[in-house]
């Protein structure tokens, strides 16, 4: 399951499209009106006409099937379930598919660091952003951390039956957090030795030498 | 496996494995976020709006709390990332032979507090809602509401209550995130039934979502409240200081 989550991160990093290189706000807008409009209008026609659209761009992109297929899967389950109990229409989960599609081209275009520098310039207060920016650092390593713990808990039996499992478990779960602690106070001495008072300063990655000096976006 | 010989290996393999996924989208379909698009564009309003206060006040100390204490910020992420993780981490059911995922965020309102809590889960809600297809941006409001506002606070609430009672240490984390659980998933069934029932028969749907779930649910909310005392003790044993204004 651990590995599982690194897949689904995977997209995240290699990333070299027609839309990589766009402004990220604009991208960023386009996908809020697409949903909203995705929300308003009622035909399925138009729900159809997105998925499809979402479909042809993530072909020409030539996106791995597996990655889409493993962003789709939830949706296309859920609406499944709902459908088979009667308590929702088509309809429904043609909007569930068409708004899940066009969060995953935003996600398959851009890099975290240009959507955080978007969030930045549309308004987002700069806590959120400064601090999301030190958590999407912090998830890989937690990743690495998790399997690693997991894997010395199984090679020594830790997960040999349920209750066993269970406590392994709660041990994984505390020395994650015990050690996310000290590396909290160990980044806060490394950014404060490299003379930080306020506020993080930070670039956009991917969009050339126009904006690729650190820039304050106050 | 004797009695079922017959079977050819590969027929045997794609069967279980064809029978696991079917069990294990059953909980799924209700234990994730509600998904992009699921709600219907006024109840996105209304959500968002309820959460409009909570946000602000979070934004507010969380301002605060930085410009007195520059800590704050590298610990605000660093539980985010580790509330991000555990949800994502499964965890074995043994009714049904399924994972589901703990929802962290009660212990992180005991450990943190709620107005923090709200900020924490705005973000991790926020990337996964973007980069892993869980949940969405319209229905974000709801989420938050359910996972963010909801659970921390009571859990916060029962377990002071329960301090005051008297109870020892583990049980007061038990019950707490356990019960938090229960709401948690219990809010979502909520919100999830006022949108998709089209008139006049939300309490038939409440009651549909209720009846179905929650015999797989309040396992898994057992599981989840072993597991806060796992980590509770855990961290009781080896760095205490973190929840000194637990104890």
């Amino acid at each position: 399951m651990i590995h599982l989550s690194h897949d689904l991160f995977e997209p995240v990093v290699l990333r070299q499209n027609s839309l990589s290189r766009q402004e990220p706000y604009i991208k960023v807008i386009a996908c809020v009106i697409c949903l909203l409009m995705n929300l308003l209008i009622p035909h399925d026609l138009f729900q159809t006409v997105l998925i499809l659209a979402c479909l042809f761009i993530c072909l020409s992109w030539r996106v791995k099937v597996r990655y889409v297929i493993a962003r789709l899967s939830l949706p296309l389950f859920i609406g499944a379930f709902l459908l088979l109990l009667g308590m929702a229409r088509l309809h429904l989960v043609l909007v569930m598919l068409a708004g899940v599609f066009c969060l995953s081209l935003l996600s398959f275009s851009t890099p975290v660091e240009d959507l955080l520098f978007s969030l930045r310039r549309l308004g987002c207060p700069h806590v959120i952003v400064e601090v999301m920016f030190l958590m999407y650092k912090y998830i890989f390593i937690f990743f690495e951390e998790a399997d690693s713990i997991y894997h010395a808990q199984a090679a020594r039996l830790g997960y040999a039956d349920f209750k066993t499992s269970l406590s392994s478990f709660g041990v994984l779960a505390g020395m994650l957090l015990v050690s996310s602690f000290e590396r909290a106070s160990a980044c806060y001495e490394a950014i404060l030795s490299r003379g930080y008072s306020e506020r993080l300063l930070y670039s956009s990655s991917s969009l050339g030498a126009k904006s690729a000096k650190p820039q304050e976006g106050n | 496996m004797c009695y079922n010989v017959f079977l050819p290996m590969k027929t045997k393999v794609i069967l279980i494995l064809a029978g696991l996924s079917v069990i294990s989208f059953v909980p799924a379909a209700y234990a994730m976020h509600i998904a992009e698009g699921m709600l219907k564009l006024s109840w996105c309003g209304v959500w968002w709006a309820v959460c409009l206060p909570f946000l602000a006040v979070g934004l507010y100390r969380a301002k605060k709390m930085k410009s007195s204490n520059p800590f704050y910020t590298v610990l605000l992420s660093v539980m985010a990332a580790a509330v991000f993780v555990f949800s994502m981490l499964p965890i074995p059911v043994p009714i049904t032979g399924t994972t589901s995922h703990p929802t962290a965020t009660p212990l992180s309102g005991m450990i943190l507090g709620v107005w923090s809590t709200v900020i924490v889960s705005l973000l991790s809600l926020f990337i996964q809602a973007v980069f892993l297809g869980h949940g969405g941006l319209s229905t974000l409001g709801a989420n938050l509401f359910s996972m963010g506002v909801v659970g921390p606070s009571i859990a916060v609430f029962i377990f002071y209550a329960l301090k005051k009672a008297g109870v020892f240490l583990g049980l007061r984390v038990f019950i707490s995130s356990f019960l938090a659980n229960i709401l948690i998933y219990t809010m979502t069934a909520f919100q999830l039934s006022l949108s998709l029932s089209d008139s006049g028969n939300i309490e038939s749907t409440f009651a549909k979502f209720v009846v179905l779930f929650m015999p797989i649910q309040l396992p898994i909310a057992a599981i989840e409240g072993f597991l806060a005392v796992g980590i509770i003790k855990y961290i009781q044993a080896h760095k205490p200081q973190i929840i000194n204004h637990l104890i």
